[in-house]
């Protein structure tokens, strides 16, 4: 675009700058010409570069390459750029926890929605330059409006750039951080100021930044704890940062309580990175946690929010506390149910050939197998909870993860309960035929569900993971009731690789409760086919593994009640806290009323 | 022998016990929420009376620059119902200074709105 039908000589007056010196508008006396060609360079030369400059940071931030990459370009064209408002790649999202994906989005909006009206200004400015290349006649009225429009978006440019390159600066001296907002004149349009430079190969690196300081003997650089007082782009690297290393380089993910959907991104006291203990303490949030909170509710509401956190915390603590609870007195439930059966089965002499296969499953699943916590999941629309079990456990990573990637899910309820063990005193038990109790539990664990699923319908899947329901389940518990076609009372979750970070993540937690060997059950590897094979001592020694395994879900309880005891001091301290605070957060009001006057 | 009624009340206790320590959770969740500028008398909210504040922090204590920010975020919110400032905490507050190109002809009030701080 070219101005060449505006006059190149004459003059208008045109406040078109200000000096930065005096900060006193400067009435210029230029050719229109001139002026038109200023602003062409300004937006040119400086806007777009320092706009592609931005889009550059927050392609290399979100990884975005090739076609991907954002860009934008002063012409005629339409301005279209698509921002991405969520994770470039959604399963890493997906592995990172609920609430700093929260923060991690919050962040990334901002960005995005600032830096989309930015490049909205510079697509208008070009518009505008076309209009005006276009002019013809009696040009001066038209010119004038069109140099305002021109006027208008420089200013809202200026602001943009301002809004990313505001960040405060560590007085050494004064021990105060002030603002800072280094002018980006013409001479540099490309230095944005980021303090997050080098490279963080930890988290605890990136938890103390090193900053360059106001210092009085000049600048100087210092470690330090920021998150808050970095630039907008540089927030977003920085959780971008975060998440990077525990995704790409295993370190842990931290949060309270100790589950990503629930959880808050935490330094816990004591870190628990394994897939049996659970975060004991609340500890510190997350810098960059506290920093979104402040961002979102404003610094004068930081303390109530970062206090409604903690608490908000400690309830969903609580909720899982009593899910585990309530894992594992239906576990009781369950291991109950085993021994009613096993007891009826041996009233009747005819009988006594059988130990009933709901016994023998309960032994494997309930006495011998991993206790973990419930796995919520929505079946049509309603939220239930499993028991997530299976036959036999491979440790891997302290995870007791199946080598298979299957997991059964049975409805911790009577509904389950009754579809897993029924009401049946007969069975086959642990014989080496295709109707063994165990081969039949094996055979369902591990090499289902691909060849029996052709009744099934699919309850939920995604690339690392399918959930059935209904698959062809009774053609190996033949006895009994084993109704598993009755919707979502028994599942099977088949993971495509089953040591990955996805199952690890998926799989509730365990609960530690000692556990009864199978092989320690009198009888447990006989064939029991043959009449009269179940004697006494036999049927004793069931009924003490099923005795013993509620013995250790007490304990298990026990030890759940010394945890409840240490949040109970953290609550009393929370509540005597809370009194001052309002008091403190009153005052604090009244201030700012009071210098109001009134 | 009922293994569920032998060793049920274990469980039954603590699950009690997690439930009333709920309860007082939830009543010092309340506490914290009422404690948010959100819930403060919001007639007091006016533009006029943030402008002043404003004015005031910047003289008698300027170091207080997040408390500026937080305030003039308040400020096109300040006129609204107070519906709109129960929920300060929102998106709204936070993209309140995106505005669109204004594409209208020059105007004095857009321009005393604007900050003269840039050299061409």
């Amino acid at each position: 675009m070219s101005f060449s039908n505006l006059p190149a000589v004459g003059n208008y007056t045109y406040p078109t700058a200000v000096s930065p010196d005096t900060g006193k508008s400067i009435p210029q006396t230029k050719p229109l010409r001139t002026i038109c060609n200023d602003y062409k360079s300004l937006f040119r030369n400086q806007y777009t570069a320092i706009a592609n400059k931005l889009l550059q940071e927050l392609n290399g931030i979100l990884g975005l390459t090739g076609g991907n990459a954002l860009s934008v370009s002063m012409n005629d064209t339409t301005f279209n750029v698509t921002m991405p408002t969520t994770w470039p790649n959604a399963s890493l999202g997906d592995r990172v926890c609920q609430e700093g994906n929260k923060a991690y989005k919050y962040y990334l909006q901002e960005v995005v929605g600032d830096l989309k009206t930015f490049c909205e200004y510079i697509e208008a400015a070009g518009k505008t330059f076309k209009e005006l290349g276009e002019l013809r006649g009696n040009i001066d009225d038209q010119a004038h409006v069109l140099l305002d429009k021109l006027q208008c978006y420089d200013q809202l440019c200026g602001e943009m750039v301002k809004e990313f390159s505001k960040h405060f600066k560590y007085n050494m001296d004064s021990d105060t951080w002030e603002e800072a907002c280094d002018a980006i004149g013409s001479s540099s349009p490309y230095n944005l100021n980021s303090q997050l430079t080098g490279t963080y190969t930890s988290l605890d690196a990136l938890r103390k930044i090193n900053v360059t300081c106001i210092n009085s003997s000049g600048p100087t650089s210092k470690e330090i704890n920021t998150f808050n007082e970095l630039s907008k782009l540089d927030k977003l690297k920085f959780i971008r940062l975060y998440y990077n290393l525990i995704l790409n380089n295993n370190q842990p993910q931290t949060v309270f309580p100790d589950d990503l959907k629930t959880g808050y991104p935490c330094l816990p006291n004591e870190v628990s990175t394994s897939g049996t203990e659970d975060t004991k303490e609340l500890g510190a949030l997350e810098l960059f946690y506290i920093g979104y909170l402040i961002d979102r509710d404003g610094p004068i509401n930081a303390l109530s929010s970062f206090l409604e956190i903690k608490t908000q915390a400690l309830r969903k603590n609580i909720s899982l506390m009593m899910d585990k609870i309530e894992a594992l007195n239906q576990c009781l439930t369950f291991i109950n149910r085993g021994l009613d059966l096993l007891n009826a089965s041996q009233s009747g002499g005819e009988k006594k050939n059988r130990i009933p296969d709901a016994a023998h499953v309960a032994l494997v699943l309930f006495c011998d197998g991993v206790v973990r916590g419930l796995k919520e999941l929505t079946i049509n629309g309603k939220k239930e909870r499993y028991f997530v079990l299976q036959s036999s456990t491979t440790t891997a990573n302290g995870y007791s993860l199946t080598e298979s990637g299957k997991y059964l899910l049975v409805k911790a309820d009577t509904t389950g309960l009754n579809a897993l063990l029924g009401t049946s005193i007969t069975g086959n038990g642990n014989s080496a035929t295709s109707n063994g109790c165990e081969h039949r539990i094996s055979f369902v664990c591990e090499n289902s569900p691909e060849a029996n699923t052709s009744d099934s319908n699919v309850i939920e899947s995604s690339s690392a993971y399918t959930i059935y329901n209904g698959f062809s389940w009774t053609g190996y518990f033949s006895y009994g009731i084993r109704d598993c076609k009755n919707l979502g009372t028994i599942l099977l979750a088949n993971f495509s690789s089953w040591n990955s970070d996805v199952v690890k993540d998926w799989l509730p937690k365990e609960i530690s409760v000692d556990r009864v060997l199978r092989d320690s059950v009198l009888g447990y590897n006989g064939s029991w086919v043959q009449s009269g094979s179940v004697d006494a001592n036999m049927a004793s020694s069931w009924t003490t593994a099923f005795t013993n395994k509620s013995e250790y879900i007490n304990t298990a309880i026990e030890s759940i009640n010394n945890d409840v005891s240490t949040m109970r001091t953290k609550i009393d301290t929370f509540d005597s806290a809370s009194s001052t605070f309002r008091n403190r957060a009153h005052d604090t009001y009244s201030g700012i009323v009071g210098r109001i006057g009134g | 022998m009922n293994l569920y009624d032998a060793y049920k009340e274990p469980g039954e206790s603590t699950m009690d016990e997690l439930r009333k320590l709920d309860e007082r959770l939830k009543l010092l969740q309340k506490r914290f929420a009422a404690s948010k500028t959100g819930n403060v008398k919001d007639s007091l909210l006016t533009p006029e009376n943030l402008k002043s504040t404003i004015g005031l922090l910047r003289t008698i204590n300027p170091g207080e620059k997040n408390m500026v920010r937080t305030l003039e975020t308040l400020i096109p919110l300040a006129g609204e119902s107070d519906e709109a400032l129960s929920h300060l905490d929102s998106k709204k507050a936070s993209t309140a200074h995106h505005r669109k190109p204004v594409c209208t002809p020059f105007t004095k009030q857009l321009k005393c709105k604007l900050p003269q701080n840039r050299l061409i």
